[in-house]
């Protein structure tokens, strides 16, 4: 597609400002009074030192994949979807209740819990879709506000009519263990999720390259005008990339439930949804580059934890870390954005 | 043709000393040399006009003396002495304005704020002395014969009047050279020829005049010498006197092109287009569409002419389906198509290029091949089968338009950013895509702004092949050149209304211009 190059161009854009993340990052370890070496050290062990803890990174990657691809999809069609949160706990809590149904023999229950999961989070994107397609209505605005909605509601259902009595947080009863996905390792939470969510990356790679939607999503995404004069329906496309989209982040949910937590848990995301809204900017919609960066996330996430643990450096370092990261590759891509600004309008000047 | 009124200052000291002089300019964007080596001499107190096609370095140079492009070789003299020329106010400051092609202009700021914006007079008090203010612009504006109401609001008035503002703009800042960047590209007949009598009585003044003109008559008519570029490269600087249009085309592209079949003809066979009452009201627009009736028929080219914002644009939006009308019905072919969405209008055989190909036409962040597909094509075999795309069938779609209409481009389609192409480019190659299908009827808003003569002759043999193969084609265009050249019959608007309905042969660019200025009407009715 022409692209290759320029992804690639992005990536090692990405590791030069992760690079001077990390520099300033220990700037700020070193303001603190602990050794940078030794946290980085730290960080670099407990997140990938060894077998175990490379695949707990892994695991903790597999949600920030799906909902990274989630927002990219509607991104790169020009709907903004600020709701993967909201969708994802419902499709979270979709999930728990499809798991606790009895009977069913695990290569179906698997399966149709996903399925839940993702319905449900594409209904839950539906709404914002159809009134942004009919009535032009912001669909940042409606998203956003939505996400409440959804957490509180999944709350709600778990806090009372749905609450395992026997638990002391507000928790779904256990789900069957024919809906869930094995642990792969004795010592990890790692599970068969994390396939799921490369899969997401494998067909929506397929949608965009080889396929007539990912050909519309795409050029809707760049000129909804110039789609509307060619005889494409701007509002339509959307609303199919949204509805894929919601999907997305409630497989998710459906992901972290049969596969990690095996139960609907109140307030159990720490915001995954908005940091896939931050890692579908950093990687522009590019789904490879979602899942390269989902995994640095989740690795400097991990990492900071061990730091704490080992150098007495506080894990919040690593919100500090990803947001310079984030500053980084906007004050990069700005320059090189204001360079070729001024080629081109010397160019027009001819 | 070219006929001149002697200049006050012919002769004397002042010949010695060119206003400008520019000394073997060369700028390069990237590999290109826009300007290759370029020196020009404008003497003091005359009319400079500049010709050369699109991409020949015109703008670049203008923008050279004016500041906003640094050269890399070469240097600048200003009256006799060298000077650097870094940004605008510089050339402010030595005397040098610029009207640019679009001007830049607060629409809200009556004509006298906009003259003396950024130079304010003060009083005492420190307050803007209005008085004063307009006191130094009556005086220069009658002083050149430029007539403006200074309490107008500037986005009221008429490209040609926003034109003189600008003008009167530049006096006000004491401007002696004057650039004008194709001043005349918007003009209607009538308004070209006050703008040339404005530029001759500031000649008559002393002040010297620099301009960029696509339109040969009126260069001859007016320039004193003219200087022909080609592809960056000074090709000869010559007196107006001693110039022929023939002349200068053959200087500016290096051969006469072929005339094409533009003879109008008669023989048009059915009707395909029909519009019939219709109105369209674009709210917070003063323009709209008010009770049109139109036919164009197979084989027939029927031009739309009249100045930009008579509701052109809505009667061409209206008729693809993506402007409503209020009333009125459509048809193609004998079929309503009034209420059809764009997708289906397309798939029964229309198609459409938009004027502003760059918003509407095209998806610039998007690859060549990407866009040679956009439309009805993509959606159809080769291209697609069922939900899969075959992108190398894409690609040889692609490759057949860049063919046939010579769209050049520096990598290979697939690859190739849309953006990355030039103007005259871009317009070859969303031709060429909506041109490619099985096309009954065709709307086309300016087929040829901003192509150079080689490319326009490109595009008006594929019209002209449409036509013959039976095509009916509607043609919106503001330049009354092109319509004489391409169409069988000459529809003119004036305020959203038809004035005219005038075949080509019976008429003339004179009385189609007075038509278009709304000196004339004959409210074109049902019945035709």
């Amino acid at each position: 597609m022409g692209r290759g190059s320029e992804a690639w161009n992005d990536m090692a854009t990405f590791i030069v400002a992760f690079a001077v993340a990390l520099l300033m990052g220990a700037v700020v370890i070193a303001a603190t009074g602990s050794s940078p070496w030794d946290a980085y050290r730290a960080a670099l062990r407990a997140a990938a030192g060894s077998g175990y803890r490379f695949l707990n990174t892994l695991c903790n990657t597999t949600v920030l994949i799906m909902t990274g691809m989630a927002c990219s999809v509607a991104f790169n069609s020009g709907i903004q979807n600020i709701g993967a949160e909201g969708q994802l706990y419902l499709g979270a809590f979709a999930a728990a209740m499809a798991g606790l149904i009895r009977g069913i023999p695990a290569f179906v229950h698997v399966p149709l819990t996903l399925a839940v999961a993702a319905c449900a989070g594409a209904v839950w994107a539906l709404m914002p879709g159809i009134l942004r397609a009919s009535r032009g209505t912001n669909e940042v605005v409606v998203t956003l506000m939505m996400n409440y909605i959804a957490v509180l509601l999944c709350s709600y259902f778990v806090n009372y009519p749905f609450r395992n009595a026997a638990a002391t947080w507000p928790e779904t009863a256990m789900i069957e263990a024919s809906a869930r996905l094995p642990y792969l390792h004795p010592l990890s939470r790692f599970n068969g999720s994390f396939f799921v969510a490369l899969a997401c990356v494998v067909m929506i790679v397929f949608i965009n390259r080889r396929t007539r939607t990912g050909y519309e999503w795409r050029m809707v995404g760049l000129n909804e005008r110039a789609c509307t004069v060619a005889g494409i329906v701007p509002g339509k496309v959307m609303l199919q990339a949204m509805i894929v989209s919601g999907a997305i982040a409630g497989l998710a949910g459906g992901a972290e439930v049969i596969g990690v937590r095996h139960r609907f848990m109140d307030a159990f995301s720490p915001g995954y949804g908005m940091t896939g809204v931050l890692i579908a900017l950093v990687a522009r919609n590019n789904p490879v580059s979602v899942a390269l960066v989902a995994f640095i996330f989740s690795l400097v996430k991990t990492g900071a934890g061990g730091m704490e643990l080992v150098a007495d450096v506080p894990a919040e370092l690593s919100e500090i870390l990803l947001t310079l990261i984030v500053f980084m590759l906007a004050a990069q891509r700005s320059l090189r954005g204001t360079l070729r600004a001024a080629r081109t309008q010397q160019h027009a000047g001819r | 043709m070219a006929r001149r009124t002697p200049r006050h200052f012919q002769g004397g000291h002042a010949m010695e000393q060119a206003a400008v002089r520019l000394n073997n300019i060369t700028k390069r964007f990237g590999k290109l040399a826009a300007n290759d080596d370029v020196t020009i001499e404008v003497r003091r107190g005359e009319i400079h006009a500049i010709v050369g096609e699109n991409g020949a370095g015109k703008s670049t140079l203008m923008n050279v003396v004016y500041g906003l492009v640094w050269p890399d070789e070469g240097s600048i003299s200003i009256n006799g002495v060298e000077r650097s020329i870094r940004c605008p106010s510089d050339a402010i400051n030595l005397g040098i304005g610029m009207v640019h092609q679009h001007m830049m202009q607060v629409g809200s700021y009556s004509v006298l704020e906009n003259i003396i914006l950024g130079r304010e007079p003060r009083t005492k008090w420190g307050s803007t002395d209005r008085k004063c203010a307009r006191a130094a612009i009556a005086q220069l504006s009658s002083g050149f014969g430029l007539n403006v109401d200074m309490d107008q609001r500037v986005c009221d008035l008429p490209v040609g009047l926003r034109q003189r503002v600008e003008i009167v703009k530049l006096l006000y800042r004491g401007a002696d050279i004057i650039v004008l960047d194709e001043p005349t590209a918007v003009l209607s007949p009538q308004g070209t020829e006050e703008l040339l009598a404005v530029m001759r009585n500031l000649r008559s003044q002393g002040k010297t005049i620099l301009f960029i003109s696509h339109k040969l008559p009126e260069v001859l008519s007016v320039a004193d010498r003219i200087s022909v570029m080609r592809k960056g490269k000074l090709v000869a600087t010559v007196e107006s006197g001693a110039a022929t249009e023939e002349k200068l085309v053959e200087l500016m592209i290096g051969h006469w092109p072929a005339r094409t079949s533009g003879s109008a003809r008669s023989a048009a066979g059915q009707g395909v287009l029909g519009v019939e009452g219709l109105c369209v009201s674009e709210p917070g627009s003063a323009s709209g569409l008010r009770n049109v009736h139109l036919q164009v028929r197979a084989g027939e080219i029927v031009a739309i002419a009249g100045v930009e914002g008579n509701g052109q644009r809505e009667l061409a939006g209206a008729i693809i389906g993506i402007a409503r009308p209020t009333k009125g019905r459509m048809f193609l072919d004998g079929q309503e198509i009034t209420h059809l969405p764009v997708r289906a209008r397309r798939e029964r055989g229309m198609a459409f290029v938009p004027e502003d190909r760059v918003d509407l036409g095209l998806v610039l962040n998007a690859t060549v091949t990407e866009n040679a597909i956009l439309g009805p094509a993509y959606r159809t075999s080769p291209v697609s089968k069922g939900w899969i795309m075959n992108w190398s069938a894409a690609d040889s779609a692609a490759r057949r338009i860049i063919d046939r209409y010579r769209v050049k481009m520096s990598g290979p389609a697939r690859t190739s950013v849309m953006g990355s192409l030039s103007g005259g480019n871009m317009q070859k190659l969303l031709v060429g895509r909506e041109l490619a299908g099985d096309v009954k009827c065709m709307v086309i808003c300016q087929p040829t702004r901003g192509l150079d003569i080689g490319a326009k002759a490109g595009i008006y043999d594929a019209l002209f092949a449409m036509r013959d193969a039976g095509c009916a084609i509607l043609a919106v265009s503001t330049d009354l050149d092109e319509i004489f050249e391409i169409a069988d019959r000459v529809v003119v608007m004036y305020k959203g209304e038809i004035a005219a309905d005038l075949a080509r042969a019976d008429s003339s660019p004179e009385e189609v211009g007075l038509y278009m200025t709304g000196v004339r009407s004959d409210r074109v009715g049902p019945g035709f």
